[in-house]
Parts: structure tokens; sequence; C-alpha cells
């Protein structure tokens, strides 16, 4: 009787266990690695257009964030700044810097700067600046010490679990409202205990789906 | 299950119905299709399913299934972009901005109020400083915001090359534009004419005027179809050219309208539609005595004749001689007091001489004597509307009686052009040029071009081709060189030599007035999409009128100083008017006696049937026949969706035994041939209760060529039978069966409720001993005497409220309780509405309303059929009493919120839960679509996403369209999430305007969690004309929503089931005339 299977085949079983293993690593990789979500990876840092430097600006210059970042009690979004706005101090200091070519360029052409969007927050979740800074959470508690960062990276890793943490104590992350700005600040025992107050009057959403999800 | 003819079992007229209430022929026989229905989650599906759908069906998933793996494509974390504006704008990002605008209109503008989120015009509301809209506005002027964003929009111009329209530049236009114009300058606009839309737009027509003198002999025509021409002559045969007649319905008491749908296709319908619903607020039974009562005799059944308390069903060939009988009678009555201005005792004569009272029947005369007498008791407060269906002497004729009846400056006004009063024309058909009717523009225009004497004609605006009527196509294609300017490329454009996309009008600068004269500035809410041009860009050369700066010439118009003109563009109204109301009433007698005696009733017999054609309600004339919002909301009256079909009474349909098959809830309906004046149209039938026996009843602006994706062949184009007008009434008709049956989706069957889920309960207790399903009403009514003995009787009238006793005794010490109660709902804020169906009209304006604040799908007709619609508020209409003559009634039902709420238990992944503030949240991101939560609605007040509705825009859409996206998506309520296929959605009491409105109260550093009352106002509730809905904080016993519930006719659904909605109704209560009580 002739064989049905030429004589190669016998090789499959035992070759079967590697290739079979392979498989399952590169399917495993493939997954990690294209399809986990990145905006929850803390410390995503990548280049941006114009290599801006918050701690030259915010750190050593001591402006404060809402000089750029106007809207940011007014509404949900702190918004990324105008062109017009870096050109308010470039267009005369450091007028000639290679490094602004970009910024000039938009603002000689009216078209905007692509910025990298660093946080992001899922589609359906819907966040708040306004009602965050109104109530004294400071840009730290989320960002993280900006005005140490010469190139801004995510610091917190922004997903549900991490602001309901907050969310269920938000005592901590008060601060007095003149303060919000102020990465420097260390809440002292007594602001402490009014704070324990202020959190007990706050109740953030914690449980009420439609807070965030709409 | 076996198709059944209904029409061969209804039960006659008299015998005892059982269900009372019905939504459907199907519901009144309570079918078995009918309740195999009741007992789904959702329709079962269309079983005879076509090729055609089956292949759209593919082509959509393929589609899907390519952007499924575009979206997944592997790229780790596509690097997303944040791109800032350049220059610093007035707006701050995030925070819509409020415009004030209006929409120009056929008989004026609309006064509107458009939401813009960074530059983008997301949402319209009506503008509540005016008059028109009060802060309401209509299914269309909501929708113009998805026409703005219309994929199918003309892109660009085109040329017509070797018969085909080609594309050109605008550059090649301007020199062909200008070798026009020079020719017109060198012989005084000979064979020049321009047809623009009826529309009174100050400054455009300054510029009209400049042409006219400039070029002498050219000929401007302005027409729409929609224009109240027989309204128009009726009101100017009695007060002179440029009049116009306002009523007043929150002064009148009673009111009949004849012929006429006040709150439908009408000049001033939102403002009478408040009026009106203003005058039936009750919140006891004291106040019945002061409720206003609202009379009907028409043809059709229209949603003014829904509404009303009294109807006299009568085919509008005989309505004049009905209004000459009820003349007779009123001004013969002694109380009547024959206005002085009128003339002596002998001119009275002499008109009541004239008149012809038509012979009614014993229900007539008793409808008109009793008319008569409570028009004549309420002297002072009673009014008499007639409609565009009428001859223009019935129109006058009612003018007299109401000037008879002390109605002037009381139930209704007179205003005319500040220039003053044309000459009161002696003949309803000779008119002074500037009078001269909309319908009259067309004809002549129409005459003009078949005597070969136009070389040129620019159509700016208009689509005469397609709602013009019979034999306007052929003539316009007379024109040796038609220049076409419009939102798209449509039947006219097919005519043309160049076609030139118009400014929508959402994108332009301009002037509009309003039915009263008011004058508002039209301003652009962002730069025209595809650079077209406004109308003034487009008449500018011809006006010899550099000018490109629309902002600019209106500007000069109106010679505004700037702090004004910020006012003007920010109220949305400029101080002006140009008309005047007048203070007295000079009333042309002579020349309405003589129009009324020319009236010739024409005879409505079995053998010679009345056409009725009527604009329809929601796409009118077809100029919004590419808008899917208006063609997927069901109409308010056959609940018809993306169709149209003439409209047969049952005793018709009895006599012609026509099927109307109801089978997997597709209407099988007969097609029929209708022959009439020499036209024939081949359309479906739909058998519609409450029409006038020997009258049917045909809609327009559906069957259109050259609509765009959406609006194509849907629906028959009824044009042959049209002249230049939405409106005729045509007599002698013949209807004959072709043998075809077409599959009509109405979706009147839709989200039945079942009516006793409780049957299980009945057994405890023999005396609750029901007819399952039957006995029982989700609408209640009651009489206006029965509300004041009764008051409580709507909510005591539940079977419920006795079953809740059986439950608590037999059952258990408890009523059922799904879950316990997380949160203690005594507390703080907590989110409720109230509806009353006392105001409730039926308009559908809030479902429009809901899918443009809550990006929600249209669907698709296919879709429709197997009861996909995904609108989240649905407006069901029952109707009660005799088959042939009922009454009806409407409710708006959306997610209730319910405390106890059926569908929370049931989800596996806890996708829907309860908040704090009441709220039953749907947490799309966790919805992993099983549906059970839909199939424990037992309001069926859920919706599935089937496939991605969103992301195609419209299901109709081929895959190369998919680019459709790009502007559709535009519109999208940034506030909102755009749900993706296998998620189930339904009403969130607008959940993001709550969050709003607590983010503003947060920025203030005022109390989220006490909000004011008022600070919220869900889309439904904000466009509602009529203000049925409110909505607010129960717990606040000052807010408008507690003292709505307040009101005793208040009750809840399904209250048996202990499922504690938070939203109830008010129970409608009809004001009954005793003397018509049977």
């Amino acid at each position: 009787m002739a064989q049905i299977f030429p004589r190669w085949t016998n090789e499959i079983p035992k070759l079967a266990p590697v290739v079979l293993g392979l498989g399952l690593v590169t399917v495993v990789f493939s997954v990690w690695y294209w399809f986990s979500p990145k905006h929850i990876d803390v410390g995503y840092a990548p280049q941006q257009p114009v290599p801006y430097s918050h701690k030259l600006h915010a750190g050593q210059l001591g402006m404060d964030c809402r000089y750029c970042h106007n809207n940011v009690e007014r509404s949900a979004y702190a918004g990324v700044p105008p062109t017009q706005t870096c050109m308010n101090c470039h267009a005369n200091v450091k007028k000639d810097s290679k490094l602004l070519q970009p910024v000039r360029d938009s603002w000689a052409t009216g078209e905007p700067v692509p910025w990298v969007r660093i946080h992001k927050i899922a589609d359906y979740a819907y966040f708040d600046h306004s009602a965050h800074l109104t109530r004294g959470v400071g840009c730290v508690s989320c960002h993280g010490r900006i005005d140490q960062m010469i190139v801004v990276r995510q610091a917190e890793p922004l997903n549900m679990e991490w602001c309901l943490n907050c969310h269920r104590n938000p005592a901590p992350a008060l601060r007095p409202l003149d303060k919000i700005t102020d990465m420097d600040w260390q809440p002292s025992p007594e602001w402490q205990k009014e704070a324990e107050i202020k959190a007990a009057k706050l109740q953030p959403p914690i449980v009420n789906c439609a807070g965030c999800h709409r | 299950m076996t198709k059944r003819n209904l029409i061969e079992v209804v039960p006659e007229a008299g015998a005892e119905q059982s269900p009372k209430y019905w939504k459907s022929l199907d519901h009144l026989t309570f079918g078995s299709e009918y309740q195999d229905n009741i007992h789904r989650e959702f329709l079962s599906e269309l079983q005879e399913s076509s090729g055609v759908q089956r292949r759209d069906m593919l082509k959509l998933m393929g589609a899907s299934f390519a952007l499924a793996g575009a979206s997944t494509a592997c790229v780790r974390r596509p690097e997303e972009h944040i791109l800032p504006y350049a220059k610093h704008p007035e707006l701050i990002p995030g925070v819509p901005d409020f415009y004030a605008t209006v929409l120009p209109g056929p008989y004026g503008a609309e006064g509107l109020l458009v939401e813009s989120h960074e530059g983008r015009p997301t949402k319209i509301e009506g503008n509540p400083s005016h008059y028109s809209s009060s802060g309401a506005a209509s299914s269309q002027g909501q929708a113009s915001v998805l026409e703005l964003y219309d994929p199918d929009r003309s892109r660009g111009p085109l040329k017509r090359d070797g018969g085909v329209l080609k594309t050109a530049t605008w550059s090649s236009y301007d020199a062909a534009v200008s070798k026009l114009v020079a020719k017109a300058n060198g012989n005084g606009g000979e064979g020049l004419a321009i047809l623009v839309d009826n529309s009174q737009q100050p400054t455009r027509d300054t510029v009209l005027q400049t042409i006219e003198s400039k070029l002498p002999k050219a000929r401007v025509f302005r027409w729409d179809a929609l224009a109240g021409n027989q309204t128009q002559l009726g009101a100017e045969t009695a007060f002179g050219g440029g009049a116009r007649v306002h009523y007043d319905l929150s002064n009148a008491k009673r009111i009949l309208a004849l012929d006429s749908d006040l709150f439908g296709v009408h000049p001033e319908a939102l403002k009478n539609a408040a009026d009106y619903a203003a005058g039936r607020r009750l919140d006891s039974g004291e106040d019945v005595g002061e409720m206003n009562r609202l009379y009907a005799v028409e043809g059709n059944y229209s949603l003014t004749g829904t509404n009303a308390d009294h109807r006299l069903r009568m085919s509008s060939s005989e309505v004049g001689g009905f209004l000459q009988a009820l003349a007779i009678k009123i001004l013969k009555d002694a109380k009547v007091a024959w206005p002085a201005s009128l003339g002596d005792g002998a001119a009275k004569d002499a008109f009541v001489g004239a008149l012809k009272a038509a012979k009614l029947d014993d229900k007539g005369s008793k409808f008109l004597d009793a008319v008569a007498k409570d028009l004549v008791s309420h002297k002072g407060a009673s009014v008499i509307t007639v409609g565009e269906h009428q001859p223009a002497a019935v129109h006058s004729l009612a003018l007299v009686l109401n000037l008879a009846l002390e109605g002037f400056g009381e139930t209704f006004s007179v205003t005319v052009p500040k220039s003053g009063v044309l000459d009161a024309a002696p003949e309803a058909a000779a008119f002074a040029p500037l009078s001269s009717t909309s319908q009259a523009n067309l004809e002549a225009l129409k005459a003009a071009l078949s005597k070969d004497t136009v070389d040129t004609l620019f159509v700016i605006g208009p689509n005469p081709a397609a709602a013009g009527g019979a034999g306007m196509a052929e003539a316009l294609a007379k024109a040796k060189t038609l220049v076409h300017s419009g939102l798209y490329v449509d039947e006219t454009a097919e005519l043309a030599a160049w076609h030139v996309p118009l400014a929508h009008f959402l994108e332009s600068w301009g002037d509009a007035r309003a039915y009263d004269g008011q004058a508002s500035i039209i301003q652009p809410l962002i730069e025209p999409l595809h650079g077209a041009r406004s109308a003034l860009q487009i008449l500018g050369p011809l006006a010899g009128n550099a000018e490109g700066n629309d902002r600019k010439l209106v500007k000069t118009t109106w010679a505004l100083g700037e702090k004004a003109w910020r006012s003007a563009l920010h109220d949305g109204l400029l101080a002006s008017s140009d008309r005047d109301e007048l203070s007295s009433a000079k009333l042309n007698l002579p020349a309405v006696q003589d129009a009324v005696s020319k009236l010739k009733p024409a005879t409505v017999s079995e053998s010679a049937i009345e056409v009725l054609v009527a604009p329809d309600l929601k796409v009118l004339d077809g100029r919004y026949a590419n808008l899917g919002w208006l063609q997927e909301l069901p109409d308010p009256i056959t609940k018809l969706t993306w169709d149209n079909a003439v409209l047969v009474s049952p005793a018709l349909a009895k006599r012609m035994k026509l099927s109307n098959k109801v089978h997997k809830n597709a209407y099988n309906a007969d097609e029929l041939k209708l022959e009439v004046n020499g036209a024939t149209v081949n359309i479906p039938s739909f058998v519609l209760p409450g029409l006038a026996e020997n009258t049917v009843v045909v809609h327009t602006g559906h069957g259109r060529q050259k609509a765009g994706d959406v609006g194509n062949d849907v629906g028959v184009s009824v044009q042959a039978l049209q002249s230049g007008t939405a409106h005729a009434v045509l007599n002698g008709a013949k209807l004959s069966r072709t043998g075809k049956t077409i599959i009509l989706a109405s979706t009147q069957d839709h989200f039945s409720m079942d009516n006793a889920p409780y049957q299980e309960i009945t057994k405890f207790n023999s005396d609750n001993a029901i007819n399952p399903g039957k006995d029982r009403n989700q609408l209640r009514a009651q009489t206006a005497s029965d509300y004041k003995e009764n008051p409580k009787k709507s909510a005591k009238h539940d079977l419920g409220a006795s079953l809740l006793q059986v439950i608590n005794t037999k059952l258990s010490e408890k009523p059922i309780q799904m879950v316990d109660d997380p949160f203690d709902y005594n507390q703080g804020q907590q989110w409720g509405m109230a509806i009353d169906l006392n105001s409730c009209l039926g308009c559908g304006a809030c479902v429009v309303a809901c899918q443009a604040e809550n990006n929600i799908p249209v669907v698709g007709r296919e879709h429709v059929l197997m009861g996909r619609e995904l609108h989240w508020n649905r407006t069901d209409r029952y109707f009660t009493g005799d088959v042939n003559d009922p009454t009806t009634g409407t409710m708006p039902i959306f997610c209730m919120h319910c405390e106890n709420a059926p569908c929370e238990p049931v989800c596996p992944v806890a996708a829907t839960v309860h908040g704090t503030e009441g709220l039953n949240s749907m947490v799309y991101n966790r919805c992993i679509g099983t549906r059970y939560c839909a199939n424990n609605c037992p309001i069926k007040t859920r919706r599935f996403n089937y496939f991605d509705y969103s992301d195609s825009g419209n299901v109709h859409v081929p895959e190369d369209k998919l680019a459709r996206r790009e502007t559709l998506s535009m519109q999208y309520n940034p506030d909102v999430t755009v749900r993706y296929r296998g998620v189930m959605e339904k009403c969130t009491y607008c959940t993001q305007r709550i969050q709003e409105a607590k983010m503003v109260a947060k920025r203030k550093g005022k109390d989220p969690r006490n909000l004011p009352d008022g600070a919220v106002t869900p889309a439904c509730a904000q466009t509602c004309a009529t203000d049925a809905i409110s909505f607010g904080n129960i717990n606040d016993k000052k807010s408008k929503v507690a003292a709505m519930k307040a009101v005793d006719r208040n009750y809840e659904l399904l209250k048996e089931l202990n499922i504690r909605p938070r939203t109830s109704y008010l129970a409608k209560v009809r004001n009954i005339n005793p003397e018509l009580a049977s």
C-alpha cells in the first residue's frame, strides 16, 4: 500500500511544540505591544515639533501655567495656547532661534503647530479641567512636576481606577484656590484638617456613571 | 401567522370597542400580529427581504468591517496631534457659543438660536425673543443644520457641455455671466428673467430693485410652493393689497378651524401652537371654565384636526358651503351686531342674501348649530380660521364673520405694508403687481417661457422643476440659457446651462422679515463649506454691484451704528418692521360679497372622489427630501417614514376592498391609480381613520430624482397633480387598483407596550378578571366636565392601583422591588419630568431635537421596517372611537428613568445603573449588547445599534460615498458619545446638559447639587412650542416639574409594576360641548 503521507511529515510532531511556542509568543507580544492602549502608560514623552521646555518657562522663569493655558478655569479643556501666545514674547525674545522656526512659520501662515498629544482620556469619558481647578485640585496632582520637565511626559496613568482613587478620597489633592498652579506648595497640618472638611462637602462623582460618561 | 385584511374585521361604528385606545387597525382588531409584537422586545424581522435590501446590507457590512480593520490597524499608539489656533480666537475652546439668526421661509422668517462649537454649528434652537418661535423651533428649522452639512450639497460650478454638466471654475462662470450682463445692459434686460424664492429679504430685494430699474425689461419672479396664495388673496380681498391676517389664539376661547392646519404648515404655526396650548393649561378642575375649545371642519386629518375637541369630517370642496350656512346662522343671530364699518342693515341683508348655504346632513347641521351658538356666546373671544385649501372667497367670508364676532384686535389682527394699503382688489383675479401671488408668479414665468420670451433665466434658490407642478420642467427647458444656483445639483440644475452652488443661510450674511414684518439679520455661523456664493453675490453682477462683501451690503441697508448693529446681531431682532397693524377694520364688503357669490362648490361623491394635495409635514414640498432626520421622522398622523401614500378613509377602503394587510410589521399596501383632470399618479394606499369618506390625501415632496443619496426615489411624486403650489383640491378623481402591492414603513405599531404585564397577578384576584392587554390605556383622557367632577380619575382609573393591593396582600408585604434602592431618593437633587398630554400636539419636533442633540443616527427605510429606528423619543398616536371618525391623542414616550428600573438587574455587566440623582445611566463602554435590558423594559424605550449606523451616516450609502462622514460628523454634539454598533442606547434626560449646568455652577462657585429651577432643559423640552414637557428637580417643591406633578391629572405608566417612573403624564382633557356630547 502506497504511503499517504510523505516521509518528511514525521518531523511535524517534533517541530510542532517549537512552532506553536513561537507562535504563542508572537501573539502575546503582538497583543501586548500593539493592542494595549499606551495612553495609560506613565512616562510617555513623545518628541514635540518645538522643543518647548516647561522647566525653563514654568520653572526657571516662573510663568504661571494660566498665562498659556488660559481657559483652564473656564472650560473643560485647558487648551494648548495659540501661536499668538508664543509670539507675544518670541516676536522679540530669541526671534532668530532655529528651534522656533515652526512657531514663526505658523504665525506667518496661520497653520497650527502640530503638537503631539500626551495626556489622553478615552473618548467616552468627559473630563472637565475647570471643575477640578475651581474646587482646589492643582495642576500638579494629575500632571506631576511639569515645572521640572524639559520634555513633558505623562506622570499619572489617567485610567478610571486612578480617577476614582482620588474621587473617593479627595482631601490630599485639595489646596487653597490661590495655590492651584503652585507646584512647590506643601500642605500644612492646619490645611490638612481644613481639606478634610472641604472634601466631605465636595462629594465628587464616585458611583454616578453619568458624572463622566454621557 | 396569516395575513388578515384588517378592513374586513374592524368593528362597525357604534360597536363595543376593545381596546378603547388603539394605535392602528391591527391594534384595534387585536390581531395575532399585534399580540405577537407586544410580547417582543423588538419587532420581528421582515420576512420577505428583497434582493436589493440584502445587497445594501452586505455593502454596509463590508464597509463597516473595512473600517473596523482600519481603526485597529497595527500602529502602536497612533500619534495624535493637538492643533491650536494660530491667532487667538474670540471663543473659549470647549464652551459653545450661541448666535441668533433667522431661517428665511416661504411666509416669514423663523427666529433661531444656533449653538456653535469651535465654529461648527451643531444644534438649532428657537430664538426666545423672536415672536415667530418664542424659543421653540420647527422640525425643519432644526434639521437645517443637517442640510448645511449634507454631503450631497453642490461642490462647485458646473457647466453644460455636450449635454452633460461638467465641472467648471468660478472664473469661467464669471466670464460667462459678464457676457450675459453685457448683453442685458445693451438691450435693457430684454429676455432676462430672475426667479427667486418668496421670502422677504430686504437687502436682496433692494438688489433686485436695482436690477429692475437698471434693466427695465428684465422680469423678477418670486415663488415658493408653500406660500399661502389663497390666504393672501383672501386677506387682500377683505383688507386691500398687501394685507395679512394674524390670529391671536391666546385670546380665543372658541376656535373654529376650517380646513386649516394651524399647527402644521401655517405662517405662524409655532406661535399658534404656543398660544393654543396656553389656553389649555389646567392646574385643577376649577380651571376648565377658562379652557379654550377647538372645532375643526376638514377633509384631511390634519395636526389641528387631531387635536380638535370636536371635528366634523367634510370634503374640502364642501367647506365653503358649510361656512356660508354658518355665516347665515351667525349673522342672523340677534346677539350679533352688524359692524357699523360694514354699512347699514341693507348692506347686511344683501350680504346674507348672497350667501348660499350648503345642505347638511343631521350630524352636520347639529354640529353647525352648536358651533354657531358657541362662537356667538363667546363673542370677542372666538375666531374662525381658514386653511390654504379653501378658495380666497372662503377666507374673506371668515374675516367678515370674525369681524362680526367682535374678534378684531382680540382674536385676530390685520397688518398692512407701511408703504400703505394697495388698492383693494375688486376681484380675486385682478391684483396690483406687488401683491401678485407666488403661484401667479410661477404661472407668469411659465407662460413667458412657453412663449419663448425668456432668453436667460436665473433661478436662485428654488427648485421649480421638482416642486413647480406639472409641465414646469418642460417649460424651464425652453429657456435658452438657464443659470441655476442652489444648494444641490437638483432637478432644475439638470436643465441648466450653468449650475453654481448657493451658500446655505448658515453660511451667509443677509436679512429677512418675519410674517408680521419684523426684520432680523441672517448672520453666518461658518464660512461657505464648498466655496458657495450667497444669493447677494450671485445677483451682484446683474445689479452692476461689484461689492462682494455681503456684510457691508446688509450693514448699508440698515445704516446702524456699531452698537445698534451689535445688539441687532445679538438679539436676532432689528427695531424695524415694514408692516403696521390696522387700528380699525376697513373691510371691503362688496369685494367679499362678489367673491363669495362666485363660489361654486364641487360635488364629491363615490364616483367623483376629491383629492387633497397637501405639503408633507416633514419634507414639505420636497426641499428637505435629502435630510434623513426628516425622512425618518414618523409623520405625526400616519406615522409613515420614508414614504408617502394616498391616504384613504376606512369606508372607502372597504368599498374598494383595499388590502391593508400588515405582516411582519410591513404594511402591504395596494397601489392605486389616481386619475384626475387628465393626470395619473400610481401611488400606494394607506388607510387613515378620520378622513372624509370620499376624500383622499396625497403629500408633496416625495419621489424626487435628484435630491441626493438620501432623498432619491423615496415615495411617489405627485407633481402631476400640482400647479405652482403644494396645496390643491382636485375634484372628480377616479381610483382603481393597479394590482401591485407596495410595502410601507409606518411606525404606528412599533414599540407597542404590553398593556397587561400583570397577567399572572390577575390570577390571584378574580375581581380583577380583566381582558389581558385590552382594557388598559396608556393614554388617558377625560372630558372637561368629568375632570371637574372627578379630578383624580386619571390617576385612579388605573387597574394598577387595586392590583398593587393584590400584590401587597397576596404576594408579599411589600410591592415588588427589583433591587434595593441604592440611594435615598428623598434627598438632594432628583431629576424628573412631567409631560402634559393636554398640551402635546404630537408634531414630532422633539424627536428631531433629540436626534440633533444626542447624535442619533438615521437607520434607513429597511431598518425601520425591522423596527430598528434609533429615535430615543417616540410619539405614540392613539385613536379612540368610531373607526371612521375617531378622536386622537398623542403621547411622547422615552426612557422614564424608573427608580425601580427593570432594565438594571438583568444586565450582566452593569452597563445600566442608577446614579445618586435618580438617572438611569447607560454606560456605553460597558455594554456588550446582550439586549436583556431592552427585553425587560416594559415601556420599550431602549434602542440597539444593530450596525455601525453612525459611521456611514446612513445605511443607504454605498461604500464609495463613505466620505459622507467628513461633513456629517461636523454636526455631532461633542458632549455626547457617538455610539458604535452592538451598544444599547436610550434617553439620558440629556445628561450632558445636566453636567454642563453643574460645571457652570462650579465655575461660579455655586453648589452643583442644588441647581436653580430651569438651569437644565433637555433638548425635547427646549424645542417644544407648547411647553408640554417640564423637567427639573422633583424634590424642589417650588420647581415647575414638582408643580406639574402635583396637578391631580398626573399619572404614571404601569404603576402596578412598581417601577416608579420619574416621567409622569398629565391626562388629556377634552373640552366637550355638551350639545355635541353623544
